[in-house]
């Protein structure tokens, strides 16, 4: 039911790490900082996407409290993460 | 030269211990960055800041696989999560903001405190047995589950303030209290874990106190430690492993504490 979301959580994280790793080493070469951070935040923002695919899912199952629920999850997470960049 | 191979050490001694936690936490049937942070903090000689931003960063990477089976699989009561989740979610944020203001001393004595509570409540599973159970309560009244979302809040924010998954407070809050079967409540627990920690990791990255270096070390340790956790657990009495790491955590816990205040 809820396989979209599964394999996003599952290769998600991996390709964060394997971005990251691959980061770690441009930085080590070339000094540049970004893919690690890019990594990082793949890592970080995968049970994000995943709780957005399965409010999409919600939404076309018409399931409105779940999916209501779901929005102000996704609302909350993001206004963190929008708070967190700009008082930084 | 000498930086480098301290560098290298380092990250071999953090390889073997997230090995060793991965292992334990999968036979001891809890998340890793109750016993993660300590090792880093008090073995390493990891800031405490940089520790619990990294651990919950590794939370993700080891939640997903396990959330992503119980998601598959149709395991997760989306209902119950999606309800509690908005306050958890919420709570780690303030946890993470909470964190950053307080000094590392302040931080490490919450930690210690922290973890003291959890340690006895292993201990106090281990050695008489545990309240959690099989049975499930069919209809929730809403005043239970406003407790519920009050008590997510405050799951929420130790895991933001010390970058702990919560699981310890969160099946036996999803089990006893929202009336989920214990299967249920395990992965729920492991789904809601992971958004958790996004909340409270994005505050910590968006400060660069998330060390790329030893999430990624962490995350291909814990990541067979587990598996050959699972693989050993049938071999293993898991009371005798909640036991033991029941004490190594009270210990951390005293170190943490007798830190702080020397």
């Amino acid at each position: 039911m809820y396989r979209e979301p599964s394999l996003i959580l599952r290769y998600g994280v991996i390709t964060g790490l394997a971005v990251s790793l691959a980061g770690l080493v441009i930085n080590e070469v070339f000094g540049v900082g970004t893919v690690t951070l890019i990594g990082m935040f793949i890592i970080v923002l995968t049970p994000l996407t995943s709780l957005i695919t399965i409010s999409l899912k919600l939404a076309s199952k018409k399931d409105l409290r779940k999916f209501t629920l779901s929005q102000i999850t996704i609302a909350v997470i993001i206004a963190s993460l929008i708070i967190s960049m700009l008082t930084k | 030269m000498p930086a480098l191979s301290g560098l290298l050490i380092n990250a071999c001694l953090l390889f073997a211990g997230a090995l060793g936690i991965g292992f334990v936490s999968a036979i001891a049937g809890i998340g890793g960055g109750s016993l993660l942070v300590p090792f880093m903090v008090l073995v390493l000689g990891y800031d405490v800041k940089v520790a619990i931003a990294t651990s919950l960063v590794c939370i993700i990477v080891t939640s997903a696989s396990a959330a992503s089976i119980y998601l598959g699989r149709g395991m997760v009561d989306l209902g119950t999560a999606l309800l509690i989740e908005p306050s958890t979610v919420l709570g780690a944020i303030v946890g993470a903001y909470v964190t950053l203001t307080l000094p590392a001393t302040y931080v490490r004595f919450a930690l210690g405190l922290v973890l003291l509570y959890i340690s006895a409540t292993m201990l106090k599973e281990s050695l008489i047995g545990t309240k959690v159970g099989e049975t499930s309560v069919t209809k929730v009244s809403k005043s239970r589950k406003a407790v519920g979302v009050s008590i997510s809040f405050i799951a929420g924010m130790f895991s933001g303030m010390f970058g702990i998954g919560g699981g310890v407070i969160k099946v036996p809050l999803l089990n006893l209290i929202m009336g989920l079967p214990i299967k249920t409540a395990v992965a729920t627990s492991s789904f809601m874990v992971g958004l958790t920690a996004t909340s409270g990791g994005v505050v910590y990255l968006a400060r660069g106190l998330t060390d790329p270096l030893s999430v990624a070390v962490i995350a291909l340790g814990i990541m067979p430690g587990a598996t050959l956790g699972a693989k050993c657990l049938r071999r293993l009495k898991p009371r005798i492993v909640r036991l033991i790491f029941s004490l190594v955590l009270l210990y951390a816990a005293t170190r943490l504490l007798v830190t702080a205040l020397t």
